[in-house]
């Protein structure tokens, strides 16, 4: 670009994820030529779907984090936040089970064999093997000790990955703040509304003073409302509700005076499920169903009666049809709605910002770039649909017509390949821009309950012994790593200066 | 659901013998790598093979990925050198192809270092366009770098070194990496059979096949084929007829003449593929002699005509007869079908441009045994097999279409078809990403990555209209005193190497050179 030429990136919604595409921008784009420009609106969310005011992130946070120069303590004491080893889920395979799904690897391989064809080799020999017993960071979890992993990759300490349990507005607050470092800006007036130019692009903003707000990229950060790319362009959305049929969540946060577990928790519920995510201090409980089958109990469920009413919200999962249309990029619930099931949101808006980065246009109209994105996006986007529906097609909760309806759906053909391969002989296929690694893929279907009915020659030539021997050592030395870990809470409070529980409250 | 997903017809029947048919890289490749997952299994490993029928020997040329194979296995790199006449490899040259004169190397490393999180060749347009570098882009490559110096040195395993910054493969003799890996098999217990197939019995009901019949009436009974006979296809095509797919409207040549030859020239760490009137001409060169090669289509030229280039252009006297080979570059329409699994050159061709058949092969293998099915027929095994076969072979194809396609030649026809035909929708979807923004699209599975595609898109003379916007986001000035630092620490780094030949003496001794 040549000249002192300034070009606008307009952002719509003040939200997390709109400033998070803000700080991003903000940080990589030649501030000489680009001013990047944060609009809100007055329905301003947390631009990830609204579900309730705590967010779980996962360990990709970090980098996420590095690379905009941010100090992980201090988003920590921003948003009250705690760490994340992992989510336990309950009732998930069977009515009265439970099981931790970690962040990172589980187990070790054996020389050249993987370690779930191992289980499946033992369980053929009829031992009872549960793979969340070789996880460092599910033993961690469970005995509520954390340590940030070590960087010698040769210790067991260095085996896991962690994510983070945050307060949204807090983390809204620690985004805004960074994006404004960089040179981002909020607009001096709220969104009043779009206008279309003679192509059918977006030409600018109206704002609530009468300003007008041209700019040769919008992103819109709107959250479900999609704005521009759904309202003003009309991009279309493509349902998911066949395989994913909840459609209503209400939220709460209630005090807690006691320590926070590094981890989330998922039960089921007779027409959906409930979860907790811990900060320091309270706890944000949300309950998710589908209206269809009942309601899941309100506010009772949710463990809170006689208090403020809680958040309630009304949704469908989905995706938008085309990220990416024209001189509009849709990121967050924009872009892809996913119940919070698993922690996607905060993610899909990363590898969003990542690849529009790479991709960033110099000239308004910018197809080949467009389409680029949206392939990825959309393969990244289904793949963690297909996460949330691997677990609800292999439900164990057999007396409940919401779950006999989610096990009996037949799943999207991709998916169908993954369960029927994973099912004959532990192999898990992966696909192009996946979201989850094979790891997570395994440990969840194993973790259900869909266990292979095969290993592989490679499992079957390792004699049992060296199997049992293998196992032994790998769980003598988790358990002598975890012991070298503090408290959860302690380590909270000494390493990050965290007031003490219960003063924050 | 799930259960009823794979609801399938399964007969609990457990694997006890493999017949491996046809010796060759392909088969012994297989044969020494069932021999290292198996041998605590029940599992017994026959190969058959004839010494009437000549091998192929395809591929002298490797990629990286050869390593992991070697090394799965135990075999010490020192000594397969020295029993393979084994030379390094750092990348290949490319002469000739976007224009006559044109030279350069597809290296096994990256093109510099990443600067402010944009990749390095995006900051070299930056510097290129606004005239403050005249370096080409081959200048921050440390593999070209010590290449065109003719050094080797294995690369540092610190990742925050630029000495880390590439990988190498090798170039060795296909006939005696066959034999070693047959010394190797038959000490796990693999059972050579010589003897040459004369017919096969098939069920009649499944058409599974159940036998192999060698001339000497000796019949071979196997629960699991693994059909090495190389072009013909002898179990796949022969008795299962499973039908091939032809891509010679994208890659148009079809015969090759390979002849070996004296070393006339230095022991280069690269291979050369150097672009003639109606083809390429290889040249791999090994300790002892240097093997060449030349590809061509017989549409646009004949077969005498192809012989006297490829002899007319050899660097020393040559050892042997030039050997014809004819092919159809495509791939078989199902790899694995039955209880047959197509390895080598019965599963498919392509052109050895890129040293691909080799990894092919070992890509089959390491398939082969995840997927082996150890107690009855799942079709799953065969549909995954099937599934990521045609995955790897699609990205290859596509990518030496590219050196075809990417050329501005108008000299002879051949090469005014090659730059004018139409293209697979996946490569012009690929070279439309390269061409707008200098974007190279990314898979997660398929062999080649970014920098191959860099190498070949700027060896090949296309560019990006566009530079990314945010190279701007630092100070030219910056950008320009980082870039030159690096080429001067590659080319220190390379200088720094010991030649190539020396390195080879230290490590496994040097064959001596074979005289006519």
């Amino acid at each position: 670009m040549t000249g002192g030429e300034m070009r606008t990136i307009a952002i719509l919604g003040g939200t997390v994820a709109g400033w998070m595409a803000a700080a991003t921008l903000a940080r990589r784009l030649p501030r000489q030529h680009y001013r990047v420009l944060v609009i809100e609106t007055d329905r301003d969310g947390d631009g990830l779907g609204d579900f309730g005011t705590t967010l779980t992130a996962l360990p990709s946070i970090r980098p996420f984090h590095d690379a905009l120069g941010i100090d992980e303590n201090l988003i920590l004491r921003a948003t009250r936040g705690s760490f994340a080893l992992g989510v336990a889920f309950a009732g998930w395979a069977e009515p009265d089970s439970a099981y931790f799904l970690p962040f990172g690897a589980v187990g070790a391989p054996l020389g050249p064999v993987a370690f779930h064809q191992l289980l499946t080799r033992l369980r053929q020999q009829g031992r009872n093997v549960r793979a969340a017993d070789y996880s460092i960071a599910a033993i961690a979890a469970q005995a509520g000790r954390f340590a940030r992993p070590s960087a010698d990759q040769r210790a067991i300490t260095s085996q896991y990955a962690y994510g983070l349990h945050l307060d949204a507005w807090g983390y809204l607050a620690a985004m805004r703040a960074t994006a404004e470092a960089h040179g981002a800006q909020a607009a001096a007036a709220p969104f009043r509304q779009a206008l279309l130019g003679a192509s059918g692009e977006i030409a600018s903003l109206e704002l609530a003073n009468g300003d007008s707000l041209a700019a040769m990229l919008f992103v819109d950060a709107t959250g479900t409302d999609a704005l521009l790319s759904q309202g003003s362009l009309g991009v279309g959305f493509q349902s998911w509700r066949q395989w994913l049929p909840c459609d209503r969540a209400m939220a709460a946060r209630l005090a807690d005076p006691s320590d926070p577990p590094p981890l989330g928790q998922v039960e089921t519920l007779p027409t959906g499920w409930r979860s907790t995510t811990p900060l320091a201090g309270e706890t944000g409980h949300l309950l998710c169903w589908s209206d269809a089958f009942g309601d899941a109990g309100g506010a009772t469920a949710l463990g809170i009666e006689g208090g403020k009413p809680p958040h309630m919200v009304s949704f469908e999962n989905g995706r938008n049809a085309a990220p990416w249309y024209r001189n509009c990029v849709a990121i967050g619930a924009a872009a892809c709605m996913l119940e919070p099931l698993h922690p996607v949101a905060l993610h899909l808006v990363q590898s969003a910002l990542a690849r529009l980065v790479t991709l960033f246009p110099d000239v308004a109209d910018a197809p080949v770039e467009a389409a680029e994105y949206n392939r990825m996006t959309i393969n990244e986007t289904e793949s963690a649909r297909d996460f949330l529906i691997a677990q609800y097609v292999t439900n164990g909760r057999l007396a409940d017509p919401f779950w006999n309806e989610v096990r009996t759906v037949r799943p999207p053909d991709r998916l169908v390949y993954k369960l029927a391969q994973f099912a004959s002989a532990g192999r898990m296929p992966m696909y192009d821009d996946d979201m989850f690694e094979d790891a997570d893929w395994i440990a969840l279907l194993d973790a259900q309950g869909l266990h292979p009915r095969r290993h592989d020659a490679l499992a079957g030539s390792v004699p049992i012994e060296h199997i049992e021997q293998h196992l032994g050592r790998l769980r003598e030395a988790i358990i002598a790593g975890v012991k070298t870990m503090p408290a959860h809470g302690e380590y909270l409070r000494r390493a990050h200066a965290a007031p003490p529980r219960g003063a924050a409250a | 659901m799930i259960e009823r997903q794979v609801a399938r017809s399964e007969s609990h029947q457990r694997l006890r013998r493999i017949v491996i048919v046809g010796g060759g890289t392909a088969g012994w490749m297989t044969a020494a790598s069932l021999g290292w997952a198996l041998s605590a299994l029940p599992i017994e490993v026959l190969l058959v093979e004839s010494e009437e029928i000549g091998t192929v020997g395809v591929g002298e040329a490797t990629v990286p990925h050869i390593r992991f194979f070697n090394q799965r296995l135990g075999i010490d790199e020192a000594d397969f050198m020295r029993r393979t006449n084994a030379t390094f490899k750092l990348g290949i040259e490319f002469r000739d192809w976007a224009r006559i004169g044109d030279s350069y190397i597809h290296p096994f490393g990256d093109f510099g270092r990443e600067i402010a999180g944009l990749p390095f060749h995006q900051h070299w347009l930056r510097l290129t366009r606004a005239g403050r570098t005249d370096r080409a882009l081959e200048a921050f490559s440390l593999p070209i770098m010590a290449a065109r110096a003719g050094r080797f040195a294995p690369p540092s395993p610190d990742p925050s070194t630029i000495e880390s910054t590439f990988s190498y493969a090798y170039q060795f003799d296909a006939g005696l990496y066959a034999a070693y890996l047959r010394s190797y098999a038959e000490q796990r217990g693999v059972r050579r059979v010589e003897g040459k197939v004369i017919s096969v019995g098939q069920d009649g009901e499944t058409g599974f096949i159940r036998s192999v019949t060698l001339e000497s009436g000796e019949e071979l009974a196997g629960d699991l084929f693994v059909d090495c006979s190389g072009f013909r296809g002898l179990l796949i095509e022969g008795a299962l007829k499973a039908g091939y797919e032809s891509w010679t409207h994208w890659l148009p040549c079809d015969a090759a003449l390979a002849v070996p030859c004296v070393h006339g020239g230095p022991l280069t760490p690269y291979t050369r593929a150097t672009a003639r009137d109606a083809g390429w001409q290889w040249r791999i060169p090994l300790q002892h002699r240097v093997g060449n090669g030349h590809v061509f289509s017989t549409a646009f030229t004949d077969v005498d005509s192809a012989r006297d280039l490829l002899m007319a252009n050899l660097e020393g006297a040559p050892l042997a007869e030039p050997k014809l080979l004819r092919f159809a570059t495509g791939k078989r329409k199902t790899q694995w079908l039955g209880n047959v699994v197509a390895i080598g050159l019965s599963s498919g061709f392509l052109e050895p441009l890129e040293s691909t058949s080799i990894h092919l092969i070992q890509l089959a293998i390491t398939k082969l045994i995840e997927l082996l099915p150890l107690d009855g027929w799942d079709p799953l095994d065969a549909a995954e097999f099937n599934r990521s076969m045609v995955v790897e072979y699609e990205r290859v194809r596509d990518f030496l279409i590219l050196h075809y396609c990417a050329t501005e030649r108008t000299d002879t026809e051949f090469w005014n078809h090659c730059r004018t035909m139409s293209l697979p929708e996946s490569l012009q979807y690929k070279m439309a990403a390269f061409r707008e923004r200098g974007v190279v699209v990314k898979y997660r599975e398929g062999m080649f990555l970014e920098p191959s595609w860099l190498a070949v898109y700027y060896g090949q003379r296309v560019e990006p209209k566009r530079v990314s916007p945010l190279v701007e986001a630092l100070p030219i000035d910056e950008v320009a005193a980082r870039a030159e630092a690096m080429a001067a620490a590659f080319h220190a780094a390379a200088e720094a190497m010991p030649d190539h030949a020396d390195y080879l003496r230290q490590l496994s001794g040097l064959a001596d050179p074979v005289r006519a």
